[in-house]
């Protein structure tokens, strides 16, 4: 019987050892290089009708725009191929995050029938040049002096609290389908950033399995 | 956990066990006593439910984590100097025993242009709790900055600039922005609020997907950090002509349930209220005029006193070869202040006046 006790006080002091546990913290501590292999549950801000238009499920605006050879390049003569437009700027540290991710994205899927093109909106032509100088691009890189297409791009409801509403779109990706409808559309999350352009691969792989959006 | 604990040791009816059955029972009794005593002790009556973690909370999603490394909250903040818009060296240390509110900037970024505007509102508006706002520009050449800063930046917001990005990338926690190679970027656009004794109390990184750039969360982290000053001083900016007197008004507003010994008090041990400014090379400053005195009951005494809006006038002499341009004024404020039930130590506050001496006939 006082063997019995005993046992039955071990298992409440075990129990009281238990109850006092500190609770689980909701973000276990990680190494900072584990950090960086993450990538983010969810793709970066969504860009919806709740922002008004252009949202994902409208079509594109088309543009005409001079690339880094001078060629002109129309979004409408990529008609029939998966297109990722990302608007970049030469100052922003989200954009020179993401452009070997951009260029490494061309070519891992070359050959598929998908074309990479980048925008740099409205910088003087010196900050553009030095956004190419940084690493080789094998895609197009388009002047968009003034920031016209960029804000042709911009929802209303984008970074409504931005002054320079040209810049609403720095560091935004798109994935538009064969026939020009926009099938992902995010702004840069600062906080849940995905670098490696990997939400953008899922959605460029689903149209190319003919999956919907 | 207390009525669970009555009802068991109710559910025993002493009266009716053998002495066998007692022993037992003392024994699990004690056991839930032993139980109940550590979960409530060492525990510390934690409540069931977690407080929401830093960034959980509205406004502060974009807060650094303790996964992010150093320098995270509850730690000194990096020391640093770096000169401000005439090029003088200011060491950051100089800000001790103030509250500060720390931003970095760059000109480029358009989260930081949206919300400069906001940053100066806010430290004019904190600046009477002796808040200083430091803004440091990072990884842009001087003229860039100074232009910027000299049509967006106003005082009281100290204006830093940090060329090189070393102070900006001592800030940065290794798991802030990962992908960034130049660390001093990944805290552009982050505000720190840190302590006067030097500690990090707030860092925030910017959060895109809850952009507020009127800094609602920081003004409240304030608010709540930050206690009212028991005397508020103001003294507004002035413009003077050199050969020339002006009256200059300092502004003490103590705080409601407070009041503070007259300049002239009603026992030779009372702390009287003194507004010092203090003279400097071409400009003499005389003596100040207090307002008139508050009567103060306790008991059968009245004690001279200064309650809520307090104006303080002093006179400045600018000589007529006074330097031309900016400068500011030092200060400081001596007082005793007590509520109707108890008294605060003496204290003193240091204050700056931010004066412009102009040419003598450009100013009349």
């Amino acid at each position: 019987m006082v063997i019995e006790d005993r046992k039955l006080v071990t298992l409440l002091v075990a129990l009281a050892l238990v109850a006092c546990a500190p609770p689980s913290p909701a973000v276990a501590p990680t190494s900072a290089s584990a950090a960086e292999e993450a990538t983010p549950a969810q793709p970066s801000i969504v860009v919806t009708e709740a922002m008004g238009s252009p949202h994902v499920g409208e079509a594109a605006p088309d543009f005409d725009l001079p690339d880094q050879k001078g060629n002109r390049v129309k979004l409408s003569d990529a008609h029939g191929s998966v297109v990722v437009l990302a608007f970049v700027a030469s100052f922003c540290p989200f954009s020179k995050a993401e452009q070997p991710y951009l260029a490494k994205l061309a070519s891992d899927y070359a050959g598929r029938n998908v074309k990479v093109i980048a925008v740099g909106i409205n910088e003087p032509e010196a900050d553009y040049r030095s956004y190419l100088a940084r690493i080789p691009m094998n895609i197009p890189v388009l002047r968009d002096e003034g920031g016209k297409v960029a804000l042709s791009f911009t929802p209303p409801g984008a970074q409504s609290e931005f002054k320079d509403r040209t810049k609403a779109l720095v560091t935004s990706n798109l994935v538009i389908d064969r026939d020009g409808t926009i099938r992902f559309f995010t702004l840069v999350d600062t906080v849940h950033f995905d670098a490696k352009l990997v939400h953008v691969r899922r959605a460029v792989d689903r149209l190319l399995a003919n999956q919907p959006g | 956990m207390r009525s669970w604990f009555t009802s068991v040791a109710q559910s025993i009816d002493f009266s009716q066990i053998n002495r066998d059955e007692l022993s037992m029972k003392i024994q699990v009794l004690a056991a839930i006593l032993l139980w109940a005593c550590c979960a409530g002790v060492a525990c510390g009556g934690a409540p069931t439910q977690a407080a929401p973690l830093t960034w959980q909370r509205p406004g502060l999603g974009g807060a650094v984590r303790p996964e992010m490394g150093s320098p995270q909250p509850g730690e000194q903040a990096p020391d640093f100097a770096l000169p401000d818009l005439d090029g003088r060296t200011v060491p950051f240390a100089s800000t001790r025993g103030s509250w500060v509110v720390l931003h970095f900037t760059a000109t480029w970024c358009p989260f930081c242009d949206s919300e400069v505007d906001h940053l100066n509102a806010l430290a004019a508006a904190f600046a009477a709790r002796s808040v200083k706002t430091v803004i440091v520009d990072v990884e842009e050449d001087a003229a860039t900055w100074r232009s910027y800063a000299s049509q967006h930046v106003a005082p009281p917001m100290i204006a830093l600039h940090d060329a090189s990005g070393a102070v900006a990338s001592r800030f940065a926690p290794p798991g802030a922005q990962p992908s960034f190679d130049d660390r001093a970027q990944a805290v552009l656009d982050a505000t720190l609020i840190i302590d006067p004794h030097g500690a990090i109390r707030l860092f925030l990184l910017p959060d895109s997907a809850h952009f507020d750039p009127t800094f609602r969360a920081v003004r409240a982290e304030l608010e709540k950090l930050v206690p009212q000053a028991v005397v508020a001083i103001n003294a507004a900016p002035r413009t003077i002509a050199a050969g020339t007197s002006a009256d200059l008004a300092i502004k003490l507003q103590v705080a409601a349930g407070y009041h503070v010994m007259a300049d002239r008090p009603s026992a030779p041990t009372y702390v009287p209220t003194r507004v010092e400014l203090f003279s400097e090379p071409g400009v003499t400053v005389r003596n100040a005029r207090y307002p008139e005195a508050a009567s103060f009951r306790v008991g059968d005494r009245a004690i001279a006193t200064f309650e809520g809006a307090v104006e303080v006038q002093l006179r400045l002499d600018v000589a007529k070869d006074a330097a031309l341009g900016a400068r500011r004024l030092r200060g400081i404020v001596r007082y005793q202040a007590c509520t109707a039930s108890l008294c605060l130590f003496p204290s003193q506050r240091t204050f700056d006046v931010p004066l412009e001496i102009k040419e003598a006939k450009e100013a009349q």
